[in-house]
């Protein structure tokens, strides 16, 4: 065992053990199952009760990114890392305007990926396989990342004596054996627990820092004098970026399939009430403690470069353990905690690309096919999905890492569909589609040419290119929608 | 119509949680800027309007 490891071999082991059971757990759904259906194992019957649905709610909102990014975001950022907390509280307020009425119309027609419902309520070819592919490449990105974040954390946990490849590939294979197992039954399980040990490792962390070193008296004694410019508020730009990173949030973050798809779970529509109630409070003990962790490491550690600044929370957690606050048992927590928050992300995704190849694509040209063998084949291509995006996550060259940072960006583009199709009856699929198309180009063509090195801003005045594109997206379809309407006049 | 009262209700705030009001370096209250104290109460505030807004305005059981 390197001497750099992050936990001790007991600590190891101990982790090892609590990864092989959410394998035990993926069985435990497996017999739970009541029918061989698509919503049986996609949406766990839709039998989904209050406390199991908040949790997976919670578990796939959080990623392993809330618990490592984050921290570095605030530590880069200062104060102006504030804005996360907002963009998660943000995607809970989208809920509660769209996610009653896509729920009972979920319940009454069946729905089982987001595309069903724009099938449902355009049923226009082209719009749902567009749609559908927005999805898929905002999954595909979602699962690609966190694959990577688990590599890394393999290799920090152990001190490198489990290879980066080695990581990636043992703890997928666990998450692609669990998950076909129980489909959406055990992924929720898991990510029950597994939320539960994220939440009590956050909590920890921040309880812990402000006891050994006093929170944000601590940070501005240590700050504002040797950094005051992160006290200083936002620029114009800035708040315009605040602005557009609340929306991305808003209409972006909301309409993850995954996401989507738990709405559809909910055994009730209390139950679900009750789940997004509390989901309302999640970012302000979570995001916000985060932050709180990052301003900590600037504080303790003034002059890290990015890539070490990526590592803040780690180098919070090592000094508490210098100081003997902690010991070798919270550090094997946290490092549960997110290695159950990436966990609980790539799961789901994973289950719900697998849902939107089966049912929105494959199903649609093969339709003759019965429930029970879309489910085998749904299985089967959760293995393909996930032997791909390991193969990816471990050969993919940083420059192509550069183009698949686009995710929200693109997703953004459904939010008229969503919005205004649940909102309003008027709306036509012709102009819902082109309104799509133009957003999506754009977006991709600023976002790319930025990428490539093209003297494009990504952020024209501090917006994303997808906030423009949404806007773009948004003005194309009123447009259109009155041209029908002179022309039928 | 309720839903447009809802979505003018949730973006409103969500809107006000940009700390837009503030363009100089002022004194620290609790350790805190008071342009990210008010991000963070706004923030405090946004969760409670949501949480009001899900028990006022949810459709109940039986329209279901």
């Amino acid at each position: 065992m390197n001497d750099t490891a992050l936990l001790s071999q007991n600590g190891i082991v101990f982790l090892c053990i609590y990864i092989l059971s959410l394998i035990l757990i993926g069985w435990f759904g497996k017999k739970a199952r009541k029918k061989n259906t698509l919503s049986d194992f996609y949406l766990a019957g839709r039998g989904m009760g209050m406390i199991v649905l908040f949790l997976t709610l919670y578990a796939t909102q959080y990623s392993g990114n809330t618990l490592v990014g984050f921290a570095g975001r605030a530590y880069r950022e200062g104060y102006q890392a504030l804005v996360l907390v907002t963009m998660l509280s943000a995607a809970v307020g989208a809920f509660v305007i769209y996610a009653p009425k896509l729920y009972l119309l979920s319940k009454k027609y069946k729905f089982i990926t987001p595309a069903d419902y724009l099938k449902y309520r355009f049923n226009h070819k082209n719009l749902t396989f567009f749609a559908a592919a927005l999805c898929l490449m905002a999954l595909a990105n979602y699962i690609l990342t966190n694959l990577k974040a688990i590599g890394f954390i393999v290799v920090a946990v152990t001190g490198g004596a489990i290879p980066f490849a080695y990581g990636i590939i043992a703890l997928s294979l666990v998450m692609v054996i669990y998950e076909t197992l129980g489909g959406m039954r055990s992924v929720a399980w898991t990510d029950a627990i597994q939320g539960t040990i994220l939440m009590i490792g956050v909590v920890t962390i921040f309880i812990t820092i402000n006891i050994e070193y006093g929170g944000f008296g601590f940070i501005y004694e240590r700050l504002s004098t040797a950094q005051p410019e992160k006290f200083m508020p936002p620029t114009l730009d800035q708040k315009l970026n605040w602005f557009s990173t609340i929306c991305l949030g808003f209409f972006g973050i909301s309409l993850y399939p995954h996401a989507i798809q738990r709405i559809y779970s909910a055994n009730s529509i209390f139950t679900l009430k009750r789940s997004i109630q509390v989901m309302s409070f999640m970012p302000l003990i979570t995001t916000l403690f985060m932050v709180v962790v990052g301003l900590t490491a600037l504080a303790l550690f003034p002059n890290l470069n990015r890539a070490e600044s990526e590592g803040a929370t780690l180098l919070v957690l090592q000094n508490l353990a210098q100081r003997g606050a902690i010991g070798d048992g919270m550090m094997v927590l946290f490092l549960s905690a997110t290695i159950a928050a990436i966990m609980s992300t790539v799961d789901s995704a994973l289950l719900s690309m697998s849902s939107i190849i089966t049912k929105d694509f494959y199903s649609h040209y093969r339709p003759e096919i019965k429930e029970e063998r879309l489910t085998q084949i749904g299985k089967i291509i959760s293995w393909c999905i996930m032997a791909i995006a390991v193969y990816l996550a471990i050969v993919l060259p940083q420059t192509i890492w550069r183009l698949l940072e686009i995710k929200l960006e693109l997703l953004i583009q459904i939010a008229p569909p969503i919005f205004l199709g649940l909102f309003n009856n008027q709306i036509k699929a012709k102009s819902i589609f082109y309104g799509m198309l133009v957003g999506t180009l754009f977006a991709l063509g600023v976002m790319i040419s930025n990428k490539l090195g093209v003297d494009v801003s990504a952020k024209p005045w501090g917006i994303h290119a997808g906030v423009w594109g949404l806007l773009i997206n948004i003005i194309t379809v009123f447009v259109l929608e009155r041209i029908n309407k002179i022309n039928t006049k | 119509m309720y839903r447009t009262k809802v979505f003018f209700i949730v973006f409103t705030t969500l809107v006000l949680t940009v700390p837009w009001w503030f363009f100089d370096k002022s004194e620290a209250i609790f350790g805190l800027p008071v342009w990210a104290l008010y991000s963070i109460i706004t923030a405090i505030v946004f969760s409670v309007v949501l949480s009001a807004v899900l028990q006022i305005y949810w459709p109940k059981e039986n329209d279901e």
